[in-house]
């Protein structure tokens, strides 16, 4: 059940007068029932899997954090020598340990299975073929559990917590259900952590008219990101790159750079959507975006976009990777050889660095396409890491001044064309077409179809609705950069200072644009959240 | 604590070690000066650092990162 559809509205409707119908201390239950119910209805045959990584975690962390408490209470019964304290921790370590593994093993083993069946279908045909059976095995065959990425990887974090004894675990295994499958953000997250959305979901959860109104007026600025913007840019991007054939460099171009405001407006619309969804419940889900494109370097845009699986892959990827024993034992063995502190630095960033990104690369999809584009962030991480420094000191010496308007518009500039780099690998589907498209707009740019009535020709979408388009982009940008100069506050913030008939014209025209603009029609139907396919 | 302080120092010399109190929280020093915090300290105090001390509250200033030691020796 998508976001965007009539039966997700009758859904909503429901939902919230079921939840504010039931006694304050009986809400949580109402949620995790509606939040199952929602599941349920986008594929009773999700709910096994769902069951099966709640279940084994909840478990999983218990042991563990039992562990933990076993250990301090043997370390505090007795004095004991130093010798003997390193024993007992050493056991209890060793347990947490297994139980861990095997916790990991499961769940990430389930999320691997579902996610890369699909790209050994021909090989699994062949040993069934050799079996003696008939090779008809087909990745429609898969069942892909919706967001299993995203609670997978919920729960994962919330495991790995537990394990290094960052917080107390959950007691009740429904609150932790609650937590996996709270259906505002199952679809495409925001990954949350269990020590803020757990926490958001014990607090008593009253009916505040105020939060509900804010959470709608969310709602419809999401709305209008999907389907006034992003839907309509798609028809575009379709078009040019479902299947690119022709010399036009400069289609080609046009399509990369209206397909990267396509995907941060359907995505960024989606969490606008959930997050309001869930203000209608009284629970805040964290921000997954911060105005990306006004980053000042690559690092940085990453820590503005999909905020969420970033922080994960830190915390979760980086961290430990950076903090292993073979990571440091390296770095100790090459300063033993007398090899430069520089050197060393790079060396224990690199291998965490590119780790991650591959892995980052990987949870987006299985084929070379995303493997190339993790390796491309590898690589331009890497080297903003290893050479940044220096590049600034050589732009000290070159007397360029860094902190001025105009440099900070080339760094921007600088952060938006390395996206568009790794979008070319990504959007026209397989590296053979990446190549093609990227050959056609050094080689064959043909600015002159825009003139001679080419150019319109090669997309369904007309000149009025590219317009439309556009000037939709350029409010989004007009209230990123609003958003960026409010530093702390919001633009709720804002609104509530103003006077209540701006907010009313602000949503009386934000619905009529939807209802006028947004594209429609007898046979439309909205296409799905990009991100909900993860 | 004078000791601690001029290992933090070989690492990077730019951070006011002895006075800063949120090292980490507001980015003062980097994931790589962190790392590199990590292996001078396990190189000369014998310790092993974990992943479980591996949270803002033991790195943001030298006090912090002397009673880590301390608890870890």
């Amino acid at each position: 059940m998508n976001f965007v559809s009539v039966n997700f509205f009758l859904f909503l409707l429901m939902a919230v007068a079921v939840f504010y119908i039931c006694p304050v201390s009986h809400r949580w239950k109402a949620l995790l029932g509606i939040s199952l119910v929602f599941y349920g209805i986008n594929g009773a045959e999700y709910i096994p899997f769902i069951l099966i990584t709640s279940f084994s975690v909840f478990l999983g962390a218990r042991k563990i954090n039992s562990l933990w408490s076993k250990q301090k209470k043997d370390l505090e019964s007795k004095a004991m020598l130093k010798q003997q304290a390193d024993e007992i921790k050493a056991e209890c370590k060793k347990k947490r340990k297994t139980v861990l593994l095997l916790t990991l093993i499961l769940n990430i083993g389930i999320l691997c299975a579902v996610k890369f069946t699909g790209f050994f279908i021909s090989p699994i045909n062949s040993l069934i073929e050799y079996l003696g059976g008939q090779g008809e095995f087909s990745a429609s065959m898969i069942i892909v559990p919706l967001g299993i990425s995203y609670y997978t990887f919920s729960a994962v974090g919330y495991l790995l917590d537990i394990y290094w004894n960052r917080y107390d675990c959950e007691r009740s295994f429904f609150r932790f259900l609650l937590y996996t499958s709270y259906f505002p953000h199952i679809l495409q997250g925001p990954i949350e952590r269990y020590n803020s959305l757990g926490t958001e979901l014990k607090k008593e959860l009253r009916f505040d008219l105020k939060r509900v109104v804010k959470g709608l007026e969310i709602m419809l600025w999401g709305y209008f990101k999907k389907i006034v913007i992003a839907d309509r840019l798609n028809l575009f991007v379709s078009d040019a790159f479902d299947n690119p054939i022709g010399n036009h460099g400069l289609f080609y171009l046009v399509a990369l750079i209206l397909d990267v405001f396509y995907i941060y407006t359907d995505f960024s619309g989606c969490m606008d959507i959930a997050r309001g969804v869930s203000d209608i419940f009284g629970i805040t889900l964290v921000k997954n975006f911060r105005q990306p494109f006004l980053a000042q370097s690559t690092p940085e845009f990453w820590r503005r976009w999909h905020i969420t699986l970033g922080s994960w892959f830190k915390d979760y990827v980086y961290f430990p990777v950076n903090n292993s024993r073979k990571v440091k034992s390296l770095c100790k063995a090459m300063k033993k050889k007398g090899i430069s502190k520089s050197v060393i630095k790079i060396t224990a960033t690199l291998i965490p660095v590119f780790t991650t990104w591959i892995l980052t690369g990987l949870w987006h999809g299985t084929g070379k396409t995303y493997l190339a584009w993790g390796l491309y962030y590898s690589l331009i991480i890497g080297a903003s890491v290893s050479f940044g420094e220096g590049f600034q000191r050589l732009l000290g010496k070159l007397g360029v001044k860094t902190d001025t308007f105009t440099w900070k518009v080339v760094r921007i500039v600088k952060v938006f064309i390395i996206y568009l780099g790794g979008r070319i690998l990504l959007t026209p589907g397989s590296l053979r077409n990446s190549l093609y498209v990227l050959e056609n707009i050094i080689f064959n740019f043909n600015p002159w179809i825009f003139t001679n009535g080419t150019f319109w020709s090669l997309s369904e979408l007309d000149g009025h609705n590219m317009i439309i388009a556009v000037l939709s982009i350029v409010l989004v940008i007009g209230v990123d950069i609003f958003k960026e100069t409010l530093e702390e506050k919001r633009i709720r913030d804002v609104l509530d200072e103003e006077n209540s008939f701006l907010r009313v014209a602000l949503t009386v025209a934000a619905v009529v644009v939807i209802m006028v603009f947004g594209i429609y029609g007898s046979e439309y139907e909205a296409s799905s959240f990009v991100y909900t396919a993860f | 604590m004078q000791e601690l302080i001029e290992i933090l120092k070989r690492v990077n010399s730019e951070v006011d070690f002895e006075n800063e109190k949120s090292l980490v929280t507001s980015g003062v020093i980097d994931s790589i000066d962190l790392t590199s915090i990590i292996v001078e300290l396990e190189d000369h105090y014998s310790i092993e650092i974990d992943m479980q001390h591996m949270v803002n509250e033991n790195f943001d200033s030298a006090e912090r990162i002397y009673a880590l030691i301390k608890e870890l020796l």
